[in-house]
C-alpha cells in the first residue's frame, strides 16, 4: 500500500488504549480488504498532537482521513478529546467516528452538537468498516 | 434518481408516542412513504402475512423494529420473519432508546440491516433511504 491516492487507500488515526481492541480493528479491515493505514493513538492527548504537533511530535501529514475513537479510556476520556478537538482553531473536518459499548437516547440527544459523524457499537461489524471506509474515502477525495 | 418513489415502511412498536414522533418526523421527509404500524410483532407478522383478521399490507421495502415489546419481543419477531421466505429478505432496522454491544450480538445473524437510536431523526431517515436505494452519497 505505497500511495493512498493511487490505491483508494485512507489512513485513520485510531484512538484506542487496548492492545487487543487495536489489533482487533486493524484485522476487520484488513480481513475485508479494505485497504486502509493506521496510526494509532493510546490516548486522547497523544491524538491531539498526532493531529495538531506539539514540541515532541509533528502532526501526521497529510491529516488522516478519518478518526476511529474508542470512548471509553483513562486520563482523557473520549468526550473530553471530542470537546477539544471541536474547539480547537484548527477544526479539520475529517469524520469522526465512536466506538463505544453503549449507545442511548441520552447519548444521542447530547453529543448532537459534537462534531461525531457516528457511534457505531462495538464489535466493530462488516458493515461498519464499509461506513467508515466510504466516508473517509469520499473526505479523502474533495 | 426518482423522487417519487413510495416507500411502504412497516413500523413495529407499543409506544403511542414514539409512533407520534415516528410519523412526523416521516412526513416531513421528501420521499413520499406510506406507514403502516403494529403495536407487536404478533400484530407485525398477521400484518404481513394477512392472517389472524389483518388486512395483508403492502410489502414493505423496510421494517422498523423496537426491540423491547411485550407479547412478542423483537428478536422473537426477527427469527419468525427469518423463517418466512417470502419476508426475510426484507430489510429490518431497529430502533430503539438503546443499543448495546450485547444487543449487537443477539441481534447478529437475525438480518438485522442497521440500528436506529431514538429520536428518529432526519439524518437517520435519510440514511436508511441511501442504504434501501443500494448507493451511497459518495
Amino acid at each position: 500500500m505505497s500511495n493512498p491516492s493511487d490505491t483508494g487507500s485512507v489512513s485513520i488515526l485510531l484512538i484506542e488504549d487496548d492492545d487487543v481492541d487495536i489489533e482487533i480493528v486493524i484485522r476487520k479491515f484488513r480481513d475485508l480488504d479494505v485497504p486502509a493505514f493506521f496510526h494509532v493513538a493510546k490516548t486522547g492527548i497523544e491524538a491531539l498532537e498526532m493531529l495538531y504537533g506539539s514540541d515532541n511530535r509533528e502532526k501526521i501529514t497529510p491529516p488522516p482521513d478519518a478518526i476511529i475513537l474508542d470512548t471509553n479510556m483513562p486520563q482523557m476520556d473520549g468526550i473530553e478529546f471530542l470537546e477539544k478537538l471541536h474547539a480547537h482553531s484548527g477544526q479539520l473536518g475529517m469524520p469522526v467516528f465512536m466506538l463505544t459499548g453503549e449507545y442511548t437516547t441520552r447519548d444521542k440527544l447530547a453529543v448532537h452538537n459534537l462534531t461525531v459523524t457516528a457511534r457505531i457499537v462495538k464489535p466493530l461489524c462488516d458493515d461498519d468498516v464499509l461506513r467508515i471506509y466510504s466516508q473517509a474515502a469520499g473526505k479523502s477525495r474533495r | 434518481m426518482n423522487m417519487d418513489v413510495r416507500f411502504n415502511v412497516l413500523f413495529v412498536d407499543d409506544d403511542d408516542v414514539d409512533i407520534q414522533s415516528v410519523q412526523r418526523e416521516i412526513q416531513k421527509f421528501k420521499v413520499a412513504v406510506h406507514l403502516e404500524i403494529a403495536k407487536d410483532g404478533i400484530e407485525a407478522l398477521n400484518k404481513l402475512m394477512g392472517t389472524q383478521g389483518e388486512k395483508k399490507i403492502q410489502r414493505p421495502q423496510l421494517i422498523l423494529l423496537d426491540i423491547n415489546m411485550p407479547r412478542m419481543g423483537g428478536i422473537e419477531f426477527l427469527k419468525k420473519l427469518q423463517s418466512e421466505p417470502e419476508f426475510n429478505d426484507i430489510k429490518v432496522y431497529l430502533l430503539t432508546t438503546a443499543y448495546t454491544t450485547h444487543d449487537k450480538i443477539a441481534t447478529k445473524g437475525l438480518n438485522v440491516a442497521g440500528h436506529i437510536i431514538k429520536p428518529l431523526q432526519h439524518d437517520d431517515l435519510m440514511r436508511v433511504y441511501w442504504s434501501l436505494i443500494g448507493g451511497g452519497p459518495d
